[in-house]
């Protein structure tokens, strides 16, 4: 029996448009969640893909001794493609000359990921990874392929032999591409490939060698993870289950950062979007209060009337969802088609599809918002006084203002925490918002109030509009929050963008160590140190390299090795593990640049007390504190000194870091080698070649072609970033709209009042452009002062960046502020100034 | 525009053949059909009908809130008719006074900043003295900074009945102005606006349901039907004097 009247109700308001803001905003949260999460997990995996290129894998499994067999042939079961190789340091000689090479022995199908390009032919004068053939494999047997640096340096070419360990091999191509190349000072010497199979003729391999096992797998990112659950509880601690996102490189931290701004920026989408719904929520609920009362004098029961209203609410919600849903996939899917012409892949086959979640997220997004936002809307609706039919003033009572920010809190709590399963992130986020809102209100309410001056004349177009805003005061300042909070999330996105790409870009600015040196010995620093003065190279200062583990803390083991570092022992302070692998070591007399100390002191020059400063993320892991005692195996030498600072260091600086720096009474005395790193323009070049025919001992590696990949990733992810931030933007302007819909039906009213006592059109524009204006001005004012604190926070404890004061934000949010609020208020206004006289009447009838 | 004949001096309200149509679903609907119609300054006159007689759209003509299909109207000297929207806005601000059955103050300006408002529009001096003197007038000099939310309706409409007179306007038009007041109010209301009106010299155009407040008026025009039936005889004893001087 209610099904009838609800649906003639329903298709009644639809047709006379009463209906659409609502179906519009649901349609705009689906939208705009499932544009931002489609396109954000389609760009990521996208972005992985072209990040694990530099892995050459999805994953790599390394190890210090061959893994057992069995958990090689688990991969076979999750459908993973497998290949391998095995690294050591090796002397090769040639022309009566040695080198000492980073060689690969490699088996299988490799790389799993990125290309490898082989140059049988010289090198021509063209860029280097232009030239040559995609290879995937080992080198043919008794087949070498060489970086161009072996052929220069021994005075080879392709086809002349290379001796390898006792093996003689043939030069069959020159490395034009390598996808894993090394990017570790530590390992600085020239790569060489070998086939797996001819490892054993080398023999090279004996007790003691240092070897890595590297295992290469590839597949989806779900057998990925399963096969890794399997071999988990298999693996020994010196075993190093590796992906991209977990390396401690530029590009990890950059793909990292990429990752938790694509998920703020969706975050953000998704409050602007419940906003949008919670306003049009109240005005439907609002619009709906005369036909409830009229229903209850008519004698319809209170379930009639909630199941007609549920049904319309459910149905608008039905259609939403399904308009946001094509609108959403049909905006990302453009927007993908753009972007991915950037991306690694050519083929459109190739490009990652649109998984599952985006769906569900934007789907519950719409049911969520719906049926949250529209509780206490609702519950008021069905609350009208059936008075109201004979006193349209009576309306029933509003909630309290804590309920309804404990149902709103807790619907964007909810949506936050599906869509990023991120508890802390949700938590941050929420709290952020809500302390924004609350200061965003009263802030615009305290302004609006000292606004309004004593004197009024309704001749001034500035009165009127500020008239205007204070009639409107609580509604104002909630519309004045949210238009601040929109402008504060294009404002943190515009900044947090630009900071990312700046920061991303001063890690490679002009200048920067394109080149390090390695294996110095000690007699030659003096030298290299003159012969780079002499051509007035800057480096950074020399710094001593010794290889150490270490193996107490307060003269207590810590657990997973034993002074040898290959067995596990089980250790009561289970909470502190080392670090599992050898560190290279420093000691220094004074602090390093980009090493702020954090705590503690760095030493005097002549102190005679050994003495370590620690990397403050280290110690935190280690829980290590100033005054504990390291002991440090080095050979069979232990070294014990007191930690007396606290460092941080900034990794994805282009130059050595270390996480122990001793003093030079701890390790002055060791034997040691000395890197260095230093920049050297285009036209110094032919310095290298002295350089290294005097030294021809030391190693050089060269980052360009590193820097020139990063360079990539980050135009990429800065494209990424601009398209979320128009979406972003897109939304927010939406929910400008939304509220300048919802103050329409006061603004008309009081519009027609003065036409009628005669202000002129001129008078009523100005005053509506200026309410626009100062609403505007007061919105980005406020939104300057919260993006301030919301930048310092998300930057502080959310994306881990530096945070420093913006100026100019200040001025900036206010003007665009003012003049975004004013062109689309008045806009949205326009057919308000332009009342033709019948309108006039009419509501005088 | 022609110089107002020395008869049509008297009138300040003369309507001439006046015809308004609308458009509808299935072509024009003639709501307003060849009125004819002379006010004279001072007067007060009630314009009563039923529902839907075209009474509202009469007195939004008169005003000069909307444009005639056809015919004229001349306030004060001044034809409608010839003017364009912002002309009539002005002539509105310097000679016209309204009052509304929903009262119609701005919530966004108090008690006397709502009386105030005409005053200020039309460059008056001294608005706010003016103001103050009317608040009085109408019993509310005590709730000057109260909101228009604050007062009942009574107060509001006591408001409204000032605000309309700031001006000093020759004409003022009241569209049902106790339509939505109780017995008490109403008559309060009613009281009010004669006294004021007979102070001020004001003519009074008033559209009304209520017979009793239309006896008040010193004419009483019935409209049925788009037409002005009642007063037919007298309006055509006024045409032909019109005609013999013209």
């Amino acid at each position: 029996m209610w099904f009838k009247p609800a649906y003639a109700l329903l298709s009644q308001q639809l047709k006379r448009g009463e209906l659409t803001i609502f179906l519009l905003a649901i349609a705009l949260a689906v939208t705009s969640v499932f544009s931002l999460s489609g396109f954000g997990e389609r760009l990521n995996q996208a972005l992985v893909v072209k990040s694990n290129n530099f892995l050459a894998a999805d994953r790599v499994l390394s190890s210090a001794h061959p893994i057992d067999d069995s958990l090689l042939d688990q991969a076979n079961e999750f459908e993973l493609n497998q290949a391998s190789y095995l690294s050591f340091n090796s002397m090769v000689f040639a022309n009566e000359q040695m080198l000492l090479a980073y060689t690969k022995a490699v088996s299988g199908p490799y790389p799993l990921r990125g290309e490898l390009k082989i140059s049988t032919k010289p090198l021509a004068n063209s860029p280097i990874d232009s030239q040559g053939d995609v290879v995937y494999g080992p080198p043919p047997l008794g087949g070498v392929w060489v970086v161009n640096e072996v052929l220069d340096r021994l005075n080879i070419a392709i086809g002349d032999k290379l001796e390898v360990g006792d093996a003689l091999f043939r030069v069959a191509g020159i490395i034009t591409q390598e996808p894993d190349a090394s990017f570790s000072i530590f390992n600085s010497s020239p790569t060489i490939f070998i086939n797996a199979k001819d490892v054993p003729a080398t023999k090279i391999i004996g007790p003691g060698s240092r070897l890595y096992y590297n295992y290469l797998y590839s597949g989806t990112e779900a057998n990925l993870s399963d096969y890794y659950q399997a071999i988990k509880p298999k693996l020994s601690t010196n075993q190093n289950w590796q992906d991209i996102k977990g390396e401690r490189s530029p590009l990890a931290g950059s793909l990292k950062r990429a990752n938790q701004f694509l998920l703020l920026a969706s975050l953000l989408g998704i409050i602007l979007a419940a906003t949008a719904i919670s306003v049009t929520a109240q005005r439907y609920s609002q619009t709906q209060f005369d036909a409830v009362a009229l229903l209850k004098t008519l004698g319809t029961k209170d379930n009639i009337i909630r199941k007609i209203f549920l049904f319309q609410l459910s149905t608008l919600t039905f259609v939403g969802i399904i308009i946001g849903l094509i609108v959403g996939f049909l905006l990302q899917e453009s927007a993908f088609s753009l972007v991915a012409y950037y991306l690694p892949q050519s083929l459109p086959a190739q490009l990652p599809s649109l998984g599952f979640k985006p769906f569900a997220i934007a789907i519950s997004t719409g049911a969520i918002c719906a049926a949250m936002f529209s509780l206490t809307p609702m519950l008021r609706l069905f609350n009208v006084p059936v008075m109201r039919v004979i006193k349209r003033d009576m309306h029933p009572q509003p909630f309290k203002l804590w309920l309804n920010g404990l149902v709103f809190g807790g619907a964007i709590f909810l949506l936050l925490l599906i869509y990023s399963q991120d508890l802390r992130l949700s938590l941050i986020t929420l709290c952020v918002a809500a302390l924004i809102a609350a200061l965003l209100s009263l802030l615009a309410l305290g302004l609006i109030r000292l606004s309004r001056g004593k004197k009024f004349s309704a001749a001034s177009p500035w009165q009127l509009a500020i008239a205007s805003l204070y009639q409107r005061a609580s509604a104002a300042s909630m519309q004045i929050a949210s238009i601040a909070t929109a402008i504060m999330l294009m404002l943190i996105i515009l900044l947090l963008r630009n900071e990312l790409v700046d920061e991303w870009q001063a890690q490679i600015p002009s200048g920067t160590a394109n080149h390090f040196l390695g294996n110095v010995t000690p007699d030659q620093v003096q030298p290299i140190e003159a012969l780079m003065q002499r051509y007035h190279v800057e480096s950074s200062d020399l710094y001593p390299i010794i290889r150490g583990r270490m193996s107490k803390i307060n003269g207590e083991k810590i657990g997973g090795y034993d002074s040898e570092g290959n067995s596990e022992t089980k250790n009561k302070r289970s909470g502190r593990r080392g670090f599992g692998r050898e560190l290279s070591l420093t000691w220094r007399d004074t602090l390093p640049d980009q090493n702020p100390i954090e705590a503690g002191q760095w030493w005097d020059k002549d102190e005679q007390e050994h003495q370590v400063s620690i990397e403050h993320d280290a110690a935190k892991r280690l829980d290590v504190k100033i005054g504990d005692t390291l002991t440090i195996l080095i050979g069979e030498e232990e070294v014990n000194a007191k930690v007396t600072s606290l460092r941080h260091v900034h990794w994805r600086s282009m130059r050595p870091n270390f996480i122990l720096i001793f003093n030079r009474a701890a390790l002055g005395d060791m034997p040691s080698t000395y890197i260095s790193s230093f920049y050297l323009p285009n036209e110094q070049r032919h310095m290298l070649k002295e350089l290294l025919s005097q030294y021809p001992t030391i190693s050089l590696i060269k980052i360009d072609r590193l820097i020139k990949k990063l360079k990539e990733i980050i135009e990429q992810v800065s494209l990424a970033l601009s398209y979320i931030m128009v979406l972003v933007i897109c939304a927010s302007v939406l929910v400008l709209l939304v509220q300048i819909q919802a103050s329409y039906q006061q603004r008309h009213q009081d519009l027609v009042i003065l036409r009628t006592l005669g202000a002129g059109k001129k008078l009523l524009k100005r005053a509506i452009a200026i309410e626009f204006l100062i609403s505007g001005a007061l919105a980005g004012f406020i939104a300057a002062l919260t993006t301030e604190l919301a930048l310092w926070l998300i930057q502080t404890f959310v994306i881990e960046m530096s945070w420093q004061p913006h100026p100019m934000l200040w001025l900036s949010a206010t003007v665009i502020g003012s003049v975004f609020v004013a062109l689309i208020g008045t806009r949205a206004c326009k057919d308000l100034t332009q009342l033709p006289p019948n309108e006039l009447i009419r509501n005088l009838s | 525009m022609n110089a107002p004949a020395p008869l049509e001096q008297e009138n300040v309200i003369i309507v001439k053949n006046l015809i308004k149509r609308v458009e509808v679903n299935n072509g024009l609907l003639e709501i307003l059909k060849s009125i004819s119609l002379n006010v004279k300054r001072g007067q007060s006159i009630a314009i009563v009908g039923a529902s839907g007689s075209g009474k509202s759209t009469l007195l939004g003509l008169l005003a000069g809130l909307d444009c005639a299909s056809e015919g004229e109207v001349w306030l004060d000297g001044a034809p409608l008719h010839q003017l364009d929207e912002e002309q009539r806005t002005k002539l509105r601000s310097d000679k016209v006074g309204f009052i509304f059955q929903s009262f119609l103050l701005l919530p966004a300006l108090t008690a006397l900043e709502n009386i105030m408002l005409p005053a200020q529009l039309s460059g008056m001096e001294d608005a706010e003295r003016h103001a103050q003197e009317l608040l009085e007038e109408v019993g509310l000099s005590h709730r000057g900074d109260h909101y228009p939310n604050q007062l009942s309706g009574g107060e509001q409409q006591r408001v409204a009945i000032a605000r309309a007179f700031i001006c000093r306007p020759t004409i003022l038009f009241a569209d049902e102005p106790t339509g939505n007041l109780d017995g008490d109010n109403g008559k309060r209301i009613e009281r009010l606006l004669f006294e004021l009106n007979q102070q001020h010299h004001t003519t009074l155009v008033l559209v009304t349901h209520d017979t009793r407040l239309a006896q008040n008026c010193q004419r009483v025009i019935t409209m049925s039907d788009g037409r002005v039936s009642e007063e037919a005889t007298t309006i055509e004893t006024e045409q032909e004097e019109l005609n013999n001087v013209v």
